[in-house]
């Protein structure tokens, strides 16, 4: 419950940061999606292409979240990395297969909605699916009896149907704790909480669902954050990149 | 929120890197997008059989991929791309150094990782005209376990004069050259071009030496 409190005060402050810089990013991406060069005379340069990727540079906010990024890292590597680490050592891969399936069915109903706010109605349809039969057969979501039998998982959330209806990520937010975001997928990320109904179940529930999603999430990625402490030179850009590319990846579906 | 992100599969995309690049190397001049899938294909069957087969020891099949990966990759290409303007701002001198520093970190960032591979199948789910008279090669790397989605990789290739070189690997729709601009061009713009290429050069300077103690694993 604090959670969310703390995330509303954190959606207010987004809100009142620069709208300049939100409206700008929109044009921007608008305006890049008219103009494909039909010639390229810069092949020899690669150094002044962007071959097509989104821009993943601007940080009218970077100081901040520079700021936030350093402590959240001295919080991961007190506490949040050694809890997850230790939990993939403890628990055997099969048992951490359920706690995920677990923790992904709890976040479909938010899927179906969003898919039926963008007009995908398929992928509402397969998400309904997999909640019913994960829900009965898959014994309360532990087992992903969905995609055995061929219902794909495509998680949907209210910052992707926002991008999906044009809206630019804004600018980018390194939030406490929780990691790279975005001012659009902050709004989305509240919507999202604010719409689980999971998140009504009573606070000893919900509070344990957080822990279980944070340690089990936290695990889940441990390879590529280790991966990015060994290969990258400025940790903090290679998130920010990272994280805009993979959103805006999301938003299509993976098909652009 | 990164962990939505990041959770399905990113968590694979940097361990899949060394396999995408390997998977996806040149020697022959293919005119259209077919010919390009053709040779994908051929060429993911030889390195798999490289990592696959029990004759050779560890450190002689981190030989041949590494030579699979000096003719498949355009590493000068994609060192100028992950530079950015910053490349521009440095000297001639100092873009040389880089370049070949940058060849070799690629190497041994990426190499020794085919330790990691685990039967994941490979496969090309389509092919794509891109900017440029690129092309983008989409494959999928799917794991044995029945219930785990498969990782999405494609591969950017170009061609000079029929002959095809890779030049970025997006994993999950994460450019590794993007992300580079974006990493190195973190350190630039604070420390410098001198700085950066310290840094660079001490980086590759330790990762041989982890390779040499441990077999890349860390």
């Amino acid at each position: 419950m604090q959670f969310h409190k703390y995330l509303a005060v954190f959606f207010l402050c987004a809100c009142s940061f620069s709208p300049s810089a939100f409206s700008e990013d929109v044009k921007q991406e608008n305006s890049k999606a008219k103009s494909t060069p039909a010639i390229n005379i810069t092949a020899d340069k690669p150094e002044d292409q962007d071959l097509g990727y989104i821009k993943t540079d601007g940080d009218p906010l970077e100081p901040v979240n520079r700021g936030i990024f350093a402590i959240n890292d001295a919080i991961d590597k007190a506490i949040l990395s050694p809890v997850a680490r230790t939990y993939k050592k403890v628990v055997p891969e099969w048992g951490r297969e359920k706690i995920g399936n677990f923790v992904d069915n709890l976040k479909t109903p938010v899927t179906v909605v969003n898919s039926l706010l963008q007009g995908d109605v398929d992928n509402a349809l397969t998400s309904f699916w997999r909640f019913f039969v994960n829900t009965t057969v898959g014994v309360g979501g532990l087992n992903d009896v969905g995609q055995e039998v061929g219902l794909k998982q495509r998680e949907e959330d209210f910052g992707q149907t926002a991008g999906h209806y044009g809206v630019g990520p804004g600018p980018f937010l390194m939030l406490p704790v929780i990691g790279p975001s975005s001012l659009r997928d902050t709004v989305g990320f509240a919507a999202d909480s604010a719409s689980n109904p999971f998140n009504y179940v009573g606070g000893a529930a919900v509070a344990g669902k957080a822990a279980t999603e944070g340690v089990h999430e936290r695990s889940e990625y441990l390879d590529l954050t280790d991966e990015i402490e060994r290969t990258s030179f400025d940790p903090y850009s290679a998130y920010r990149s990272a994280y805009l590319q993979r959103r805006n990846d999301q938003i299509n579906n993976g098909e652009k | 929120m990164n962990t939505n992100v990041f959770k399905t599969s990113m968590h694979k995309f940097y361990i899949v890197i060394f396999l995408s690049f390997l998977f996806s190397f040149s020697n022959g001049a293919y005119a259209d997008a077919d010919g390009a899938k053709n040779f994908v294909k051929s060429i993911s069957d030889k390195v798999l059989a490289v990592v696959k087969d029990k004759s050779l020891s560890d450190s002689q099949k981190e030989k041949e991929l590494t030579n699979i990966f000096q003719n498949s990759v355009d590493a000068k290409w994609m060192g100028r791309f992950a530079m950015g303007k910053y490349f521009r701002q440095a000297s001639g001198e100092e873009q040389s150094k880089y370049l070949k520093l940058y060849n070799e970190f690629l190497i041994h960032s990426y190499v020794p990782r085919f330790r990691e591979y685990t039967s994941e199948e490979f496969k090309i789910s389509d092919v794509k005209a891109v900017e440029d008279g690129q092309v983008m090669v989409q494959t999928e790397l799917v794991p044995q376990t029945k219930d785990a989605p498969a990782i999405r990789v494609d591969y950017r290739i170009k061609s000079d004069a029929g002959i095809y070189k890779v030049i970025d690997v997006v994993g999950e729709g994460v450019s590794l050259i993007t992300t580079q601009r974006s990493d190195f061009g973190g350190m630039i713009s604070s420390k410098g071009v001198p700085y950066f290429i310290s840094k660079l050069e001490e980086r590759v300077k330790n990762l041989k030496l982890q390779v040499a103690s441990n077999g890349g694993k860390s």
